[in-house]
C-alpha cells in the first residue's frame, strides 16, 4: 500500500518537474495569436508576436529584472506607438518586452524590480498603436544583437489549421503569369511570388498572419527557403536569419501577404514547381504547379 | 541708579547701528519676479482680431492642453482650436493631429488648413524645432519636415530608449547601452557602447542646440553619466560621473545652454553636473519632476513637478537656489512652455502667460 502511494507521488512529481524542465518559459497570457514574428508589418518586419486577450493579467515569460518601462503620455518619454510597456532582463542575454499594456502599480511606482513568473506586470490594454486589446511580446538576444521569434522559446500552441498558399505567379519586369497555367511559359529567369499566410483562430473573422517557414522546389530541388527565427541588423538593414539574410523588400511585396520566393531559371520542358509553407505548430501546406516551358 | 550708564550705552549702540545701516546699506540684489501677462480659457471664442494679426510678425504660440490643441496670439487671443484625435505635435509653423494607428500623418498650418501629408507609420514629435517620427515598434526613427518630406529614415533593430537633437546632429540612446550620434542625413558620425553589463540601457540623451555638448545617463546599480564636448577631431569625454538614482524609465534632463552644465532628474531632486566636480550642485526636491527647461533670464532653470496634491512650477538659479513657486492644486491636463523671458502654464481649461523679470 505504502509502495503504491510512493509510486503515485513520484509519478506526479515527474510530471510536474518534467513540465517545468521542458518549458522554462511561460506564456504571459493565454496564447490567442493575431500576428507572428517577421511577418510583413507597417514599416518592415514585425519584431513581435501579437496576442489577443481581454482584461488579462500579464505575467513575465520567466523571472527577470525590470530594466525599462514607459507609461503612455509620460512627458519624459518619447511618443512610443508601443503605448505603455515594460522590459525585463532574464539572465545575461535575454530580454523580453511587453507592449500595449495597462501598467501595474508595482511597475509604475517601482515597488519592486525583480519579477517572478507569478507576478503581474500589468493588464492587456489598448495603449499606443493597437486596435485589439492584447499584448505585443518581443524577445531579444542581447549577445547576438537580434530579435528572436518568441515562439522558439514559449510552449507550443495548439493549432490544427494549415497555412494557405494562393495566387502564385511568375513575374518578370513586363509580364506576370498566374499559376496554374495551361499556356506554355517562355524560358528564362522568372521571379516566383505567392500569397502565403496562416489564419488566426483568435478572432472569428478572416485574420491572416505570417507563417514560420516557406520552401520553393523546382523539379524536387530546393531553390528557396526562409525560416522566421531571428531578425538581425546586417549592414544597416534588418534581415531575417538564419536563412540567407533576406531584407524586408527582398521577401515581401507591398501587396498584403505576397511573398517573393526567389528567382528561378526555367528551361524548356515540363516542370514541377512546388511551394511548401509551414506554420509554427508544424501544420504544412504543399502546392504543386505543373506547366510547360518553351 | 546703577542701570543708567548701561541704558545710555545700549541707546548709543543702537544709534550707531542704525546710522551704519543707513550710511552703508547691504545691497539686496535684484529679485526675480513673475508678472502675470494674461489668462485665457481654451473654450474662449476664436478671435477675429487674432486672425487679422496673424499676418503681421506677431509671435504665435501653439499649445496642447489635454484634448485640445490650438494657437494663441502674443496678446492671448485664441487663433485656432481643434480637438485632439489621439495625440498631436504642435510647432510654431503647423501641427499634426494624429489617430492612435496613423497610416498617414496630415500636416496643417496654424489655422487648420492642409499643408502636406507624410506617408509614414509612427508617432511624430519635435526636438529643438526639428521634427521626427518614431516608427511603429520603437526601433526606427525618421526626420521629417512640415512640407511632407522624409529627410532620412533609419532602422536600428533595437529599441530607442532616448534621443535628442541639436542643430544638425541627432543623439540616440539604445536599449543595449549604445549611444549613436547621427549626422544631418542620418549617417552615424559617432558611436560608443556605454557599460559592458546587461543592464546598460541609455535612459537620457541630451544635446545642445549647437551640437557642441552631449550628455547621457545609462546603466543601473549605479546609474552613470557622461558628458562629451565636440572638438575638431570628434567628441571628447569631459566628465564621467555617478548618480544616486536608479530609474528604470526615461529620465528628464538637459544640458543648460547658458552654463553648459548637465541638469538631470535625480532620486532626490535634480543633480547639476559641470565639467569639473567643483561645479556640481544638488537641489533636493520631494516631488517628481515632470519638465526641466532653461530660461533666458539670469541662467534660470524652470522645473515643473508633480505629486498627488497637484503640480508646482519653480525656478532654480545656477547656484541651486529656488527663487519662486507656483502651485496648481489638483490633477488635470497640464501644458508648460518656456520661451524668451516668459512661460506659459496651461492647467485644466486655462492658459496663463507669465513674464519672468529681474527687478
Amino acid at each position: 500500500m505504502r509502495k503504491r502511494k510512493l509510486f503515485w507521488v513520484l509519478f506526479l512529481l515527474c510530471i510536474w518537474g518534467g513540465d517545468r524542465i521542458a518549458w522554462s518559459y511561460q506564456w504571459p497570457i493565454e496564447p490567442r495569436i493575431l500576428s507572428v514574428f517577421a511577418q510583413g508589418g507597417a514599416e518592415g518586419f514585425e519584431r513581435s508576436i501579437r496576442v489577443s486577450a481581454n482584461n488579462s493579467e500579464i505575467k513575465p515569460i520567466e523571472e527577470g529584472e525590470l530594466i525599462f518601462f514607459c507609461s503612455e503620455g509620460s512627458p519624459s518619454s518619447l511618443p512610443y506607438p508601443l503605448g505603455s510597456f515594460t522590459v525585463l532582463q532574464h539572465g545575461r542575454t535575454l530580454r523580453s518586452l511587453y507592449a500595449h499594456l495597462e501598467l501595474s502599480d508595482s511597475v509604475q511606482r517601482m515597488e519592486k524590480t525583480n519579477y517572478q513568473k507569478g507576478d503581474v506586470l500589468g493588464k492587456t490594454g489598448l495603449t499606443g498603436a493597437s486596435s485589439i486589446v492584447g499584448l505585443s511580446l518581443f524577445t531579444y538576444d542581447l549577445e547576438a544583437k537580434q530579435f528572436v521569434n518568441p515562439l522558439l522559446l514559449l510552449p507550443p500552441v495548439k493549432d490544427t489549421s494549415r497555412p494557405i498558399i494562393r495566387n502564385a505567379q511568375l513575374e518578370k519586369k513586363d509580364r506576370i503569369i498566374p499559376l496554374p497555367t495551361a499556356e506554355p511559359v517562355p524560358k528564362g529567369m522568372w521571379e516566383v511570388t505567392a500569397e502565403v499566410f496562416d489564419l488566426s483562430s483568435a478572432v472569428p473573422t478572416f485574420w491572416p498572419m505570417g507563417v514560420y517557414k516557406v520552401n520553393l522546389y523546382l523539379n524536387g530541388q530546393e531553390r528557396f527557403m526562409v525560416t522566421m527565427d531571428t531578425l538581425k541588423e546586417q549592414g544597416g538593414v534588418t534581415r531575417v536569419s538564419p536563412s540567407e539574410g533576406l531584407a524586408y523588400d527582398q521577401l515581401y511585396s507591398k501587396e498584403g501577404f505576397r511573398m517573393k520566393l526567389g528567382t528561378v531559371n526555367l528551361n524548356p520542358g515540363v516542370l514541377n514547381l512546388e511551394i511548401v509553407a509551414r506554420d509554427f505548430a508544424g501544420n504544412e501546406k504543399n502546392q504543386l504547379y505543373r506547366f510547360r516551358v518553351e | 541708579m546703577n542701570d543708567k550708564p548701561r541704558r545710555y550705552g545700549l541707546l548709543i549702540f543702537f544709534i550707531i547701528l542704525v546710522s551704519y545701516i543707513g550710511l552703508f546699506p547691504i545691497p539686496l540684489g535684484k529679485e526675480l519676479l513673475l508678472v502675470l501677462q494674461w489668462i485665457r480659457s481654451v473654450d474662449d471664442p476664436i478671435s477675429t482680431l487674432g486672425q487679422s494679426s496673424q499676418s503681421s510678425k506677431e509671435k504665435i504660440t501653439g499649445f496642447l492642453l489635454g484634448k485640445t490643441i490650438g494657437y494663441l496670439s502674443e496678446t492671448g487671443d485664441l487663433i485656432y482650436r481643434e480637438s485632439v484625435l489621439y495625440s498631436a505635435l504642435v510647432t510654431d509653423r503647423g501641427f499634426i493631429n494624429y489617430s492612435a494607428i496613423p497610416k498617414t500623418l496630415v500636416v496643417k498650418d496654424l489655422r487648420g488648413n492642409f499643408l502636406s501629408t507624410l506617408k509614414i507609420e509612427g508617432y511624430p514629435f519635435a526636438r529643438k524645432n526639428r521634427l521626427f517620427v518614431l516608427l511603429a515598434d520603437g526601433c526606427g526613427l525618421a526626420e521629417v519636415n512640415l512640407e511632407g518630406e522624409i529627410l532620412w529614415k533609419k532602422d536600428f533593430n533595437q529599441l530607442i530608449t532616448s534621443m535628442d537633437a541639436g542643430a544638425t546632429a541627432t543623439a540616440i540612446g539604445l536599449w543595449d547601452g549604445t549611444l549613436l550620434l547621427l549626422g544631418s542625413k542620418g549617417e552615424v558620425v559617432f558611436q560608443e557602447k556605454l557599460g559592458q553589463d546587461s543592464y546598460s540601457v541609455v535612459y537620457l540623451t541630451s544635446l545642445t542646440k549647437d551640437d557642441r555638448m552631449m550628455g547621457v545617463v545609462y546603466g543601473l546599480n549605479p546609474q552613470r553619466g557622461i558628458l562629451w564636448e565636440k572638438t575638431p577631431v570628434g567628441y571628447k569625454r569631459v566628465r564621467s560621473f555617478q548618480l544616486r538614482s536608479n530609474f528604470r524609465r526615461p529620465i528628464q534632463g538637459l544640458i543648460d545652454p547658458k552654463t553648459e552644465r548637465f541638469v538631470i532628474e535625480d532620486a532626490e531632486g535634480i543633480s547639476i553636473v559641470g565639467r569639473a566636480k567643483e561645479e556640481d550642485l544638488k537641489v533636493f526636491l520631494k516631488e517628481r519632476i515632470e519638465t526641466i527647461t532653461s530660461c533666458s533670464i539670469d541662467k534660470l532653470l524652470l522645473l515643473c513637478t508633480q505629486q498627488d496634491a497637484g503640480r508646482k512650477v519653480m525656478g532654480v538659479t545656477d547656484k541651486g537656489k529656488r527663487v519662486f513657486l507656483k502651485s496648481l492644486a489638483g490633477q488635470g491636463p497640464f501644458w508648460f512652455q518656456s520661451e524668451e523671458g516668459s512661460f506659459f502654464l496651461g492647467f485644466k481649461k486655462r492658459i496663463i502667460k507669465y513674464r519672468v523679470m529681474l527687478e
